[in-house]
């Protein structure tokens, strides 16, 4: 189980369709251990469902979002009051690299460095990482002939 | 002395320099300052943020109050402490603020956002030399929710909106060491409301480039390959941050505002003092903070050049 | 953030038989501004007491407002200021501080508030009506002649005040009634004697509510060490250093050739910290919590009593 959710009695599981047998294994399991969980199951994540089932939500639950597009729901469960590690993720999420040249986002699949699909720089992702982007902060790579050399 | 020579804060007090936490009372509270250019550089920040304002302007809508206090602490604080250059007139709820130095008047309703036509820290921002940041004290945490911001020092606004105090400083290096960095959290949060604390952070820019935002990085980056022992006179300058923490006392949200000074080495090694510090700091910078700073790649020439300055005014090394 | 300075008292209301608000007022300075949940410091002859200030922040003409409740006793702070101030004194205050701010994130607030420990509310109230965001207020009082600001309230905000009076047992039967089936983004605020705070607080917990959205007042006041004593203190086990009663541990340190690191020198930023490995200290920071107390003290403003032993970093990193 993930850590940190040890504390919550009450867990809220929003999920789109495709990730719906992973979010039905999360919820076995905190059930296996007593907790109680209210699963919901989107066809893809849409934010003003989302709001009305997490604004409407006893307070002190824990919140665990699957699904592609997590960030628009977790905004708005921020903007509805819960505390930002009263939020999960689902970890096994690909990873998203920050242009920090243009503000695009990239899926990229390694840490090894990569083009913007946008602005076409080489980038390097990096260890800074925005919670609220949930996205790792890439900085540009000088090519060989920048060098004074 | 050049004005910007005497007006310019030098940070080192020691030989040697590590982080810490160099933070002092300022008494009376003041949140910004204005300096012989601050006609010039008011007007590249209006400049930059017309060309590129979503790189220099963020907001998030939880922080509309407490730019509203900061629009009217930063007008308040300016008429005040400057009448010779701002005035501000208040009939109700109705504002007028004159900057007598761009003979330009803004006349807005408070909380009224229909009576301005950008956000209120942008209008703030706009008639003072300081980036402005507001820091939302929070719950669970203290987080960035504003900023203008028009000459970083190689970060990105909009990477670090809506992010937590310790999670933007994970670039820094070795800043987790003794709790240092939460340390400053805590403080930060115990700062009591009117009062104000201002601390020096330091760096080295390539040419006298104040807008130096990491999403341009790659175009004055490569500046750092062009430094000689020749010309690092004229091209290096040392950049200084005073920075303020100011608690607002109605949102009890902190703001906190960058004001960036200038100085070409070659006029800085004219005071042998302030020569002979900055030598000897540079020299014992500990490597990840050098490369942090990206004083690496010239630092050789940097050396060179402050060593002969040395033995041309006879200083002892 | 103003050290000491002096207000003039413009005018004084009887608010209930032992409770009288006072609105304080100075015709030579801008009093500064100050946000919901804030109290002044009054310096008075028998010593500094805290009121918290109940006017409406977004609406301060240059006046503080306190409601003060005479607690009767000889000496007291309170009944100084019931008996013996005027219209037209002058009195010393400093501030105002906020240890107990409303938290602009939530989207609802409840309030608790037992006898005077309505007043944080009243600017907290007048503050989130002008804001336009909601909350109730949960108030318990002996009886109406003994619930400040009874009529001013239920007028006022009669939609979102429920009053209790009533039995104990009733009353905290209502209290508990009123923390159920609350939602997401409620925060909780509480004021009033130390056994109406307990029982909140145990009810809080019993339904699972995150304690970070539960509120009283933050921070205790430093405590100001007045007359400073010498002490011993043997430092990394082997050194023996004398603190006399006119420096401070950091000075002594730092003249003993120990790189400790300082910053504020006021016990707020936490840089001068040593582990403190055996013996009694007079914490006076307001940086530390009670439980690093136990092994750490701020060399800048705490002492030792008697005799101590710390042990210090050696490396004299000041990261
Ligand atoms: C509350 C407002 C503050 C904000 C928004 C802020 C933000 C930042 C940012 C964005 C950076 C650059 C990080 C990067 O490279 O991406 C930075 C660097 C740094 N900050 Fe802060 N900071 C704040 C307050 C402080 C305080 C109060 C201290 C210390 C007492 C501090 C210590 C540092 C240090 C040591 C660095 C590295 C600077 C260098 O070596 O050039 N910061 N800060
Ligand atoms: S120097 Fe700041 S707490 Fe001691
Ligand atoms: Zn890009």
């Amino acid at each position: 189980m993930k850590e940190g959710l040890e504390k919550y009695r009450h867990v809220l599981v929003i999920t789109d369709k495709k990730h719906e047998e992973k979010a039905l294994r999360m919820q076995r399991e905190l059930q296996n251990r007593g907790k109680s969980v209210q699963l919901e199951v989107m066809a893809s994540l849409d934010v003003l469902i989302g709001k009305e089932l997490v604004s409407n939500q006893p307070i002190g639950r824990g919140l665990i979002i699957f699904g592609e597009g997590t960030l628009g729901i977790e905004r708005v469960a921020v903007s509805a009051g819960y505390s930002r590690d009263d939020i999960f993720i689902d970890s096994s999420q690909e990873s998203r690299a920050f242009c920090s040249q243009c503000h695009h986002i990239t899926i990229i699949g390694s840490d090894e460095s990569f083009i913007c699909e946008n602005c076409l720089q080489q980038l390097e992702p990096s260890e800074h990482y925005s919670t609220y982007h949930r996205a790792s902060l890439a900085y540009p790579v000088f090519k060989e002939t920048d060098g004074k050399g | 002395m050049s004005n910007s020579s005497k007006e310019f804060p030098f940070p080192f007090t020691k030989d040697s320099y590590a982080y810490s936490n160099n933070s002092i009372l300022l008494d009376p509270a003041r949140s910004v300052a204005v300096s012989s250019h601050y006609i010039e550089e008011v007007k590249l920040k209006r400049n930059l943020l017309n060309q590129n304002h979503e790189r220099c302007f963020r907001a998030l809508p939880l922080s509309l109050e407490a730019q509203w206090e900061v629009l009217l602490l930063v007008f308040k604080e300016l008429s005040t402490c400057e009448p010779q250059y701002f005035t501000l007139e208040q009939r109700g709820n109705a504002y007028q603020f004159t900057n007598h130095l761009l003979r330009e008047v803004e006349s807005f309703s408070f909380k009224d956002s229909s009576s301005i036509e950008v956000e209120p820290l942008d209008l703030a921002g706009r008639h003072v030399q300081e980036d402005l940041i507001i820091m939302g004290d929070r719950h669970d945490g203290l987080f960035l929710e504003a900023g203008q911001l028009c000459f970083p020092s190689n970060w990105s606004l909009t990477f670090v909106l809506g992010m937590e105090f310790k999670a933007i400083h994970t670039p820094v290096p070795g800043i987790t060491d003794n709790r240092f960095i939460e340390k400053v959290e805590r403080f930060i949060t115990r700062i009591r409301p009117n009062s104000a604390w201002e601390r020096k952070n330091w760096s080295v820019t390539i040419t006298n480039k104040l807008d130096t935002p990491l999403e341009t990085y790659s175009d004055w980056g490569k500046l750092r390959y062009n430094v000689t022992e020749a010309n690092a006179g004229e091209l290096v300058n040392l950049r200084v941050e005073v920075q303020r923490l100011y608690r607002l006392p109605v949102t009890n949200d902190i703001l906190f505002s960058i004001h960036t000074y200038l100085l070409p080495l070659n006029e800085l090694i004219s005071n042998d003092e302030w020569l002979k510090k900055f030598y000897t700091n540079v020299k014992t910078l500990p490597k990840e903070i050098a490369d942090y700073k990206g004083i690496s790649l010239y630092k050789r020439e940097l050396m060179t050049f402050l060593e002969r300055a040395l033995t041309q005014r006879k200083i002892e090394r | 953030m103003n050290d000491r300075y002096v207000v003039r008292v413009e005018k004084m209301e009887q608010v209930t038989p032992t409770i009288k608000a006072f609105t304080l007022s100075s015709n030579t300075a801008t009093l500064e501004q100050f946000g919901a949940g804030a109290h002044l410091t009054l310096h008075l002859p028998m010593g500094n007491r805290q009121y918290s200030l109940i006017n409406n922040p977004l609406d301060m003409k240059n006046e503080y407002k306190i409601a003060v409740k005479n607690l009767g006793s000889e000496q007291g702070g309170s009944r100084y200021l019931h008996e013996q101030l005027e219209v037209g004194d002058i009195i010393e205050v400093s501030g105002p501080d906020n240890y107990f701010p409303v938290h602009l994130e939530a989207q609802h607030y409840l309030f608790f508030a037992a006898g005077i420990g309505i007043t944080p509310f009243l600017s907290m109230m007048s503050y989130l009506s002008t804001l336009g965001k909601t909350f109730e207020l949960h108030y318990a009082a002996p009886h109406v002649e003994n619930c400040p600001f009874h009529e001013e309230i239920t007028n006022k905000y009669s939609k979102q005040a429920y009053v209790y009076l009533g039995s104990r047992e009733e009353k905290r039967k209502k209290l508990k009634e009123a923390l159920r089936n609350r939602k997401v983004g409620t925060h909780v605020y509480m004021c009033g004697p130390k056994s109406f705070m307990e029982m909140l607080n145990d009810s809080t917990k019993e339904l699972h509510f995150p304690q970070r959205v539960v509120h009283e007042e933050r921070f205790r006041p430093a405590l100001v060490i007045r007359d400073p004593k010498p002490f011993c203190v043997s430092v990394n086990g082997k050194d023996l250093v004398f603190v006399k009663e006119n420096e401070s541990l950091l000075e002594r340190l730092r003249n003993e050739g120990y790189s400790i690191p300082y910053a504020c020198r006021m016990g707020i930023c936490g840089s001068c910290e040593v582990t403190l490995c055996e013996g009694e200290v007079l914490h006076s920071d307001s940086f530390l919590t009670e439980q690093e107390k136990k092994s750490k003290m701020l060399s800048c403003v705490s002492r030792g009593v008697g005799d101590i032993a710390i042990d210090v970093e050696q490396d004299g990193s000041e990261k």
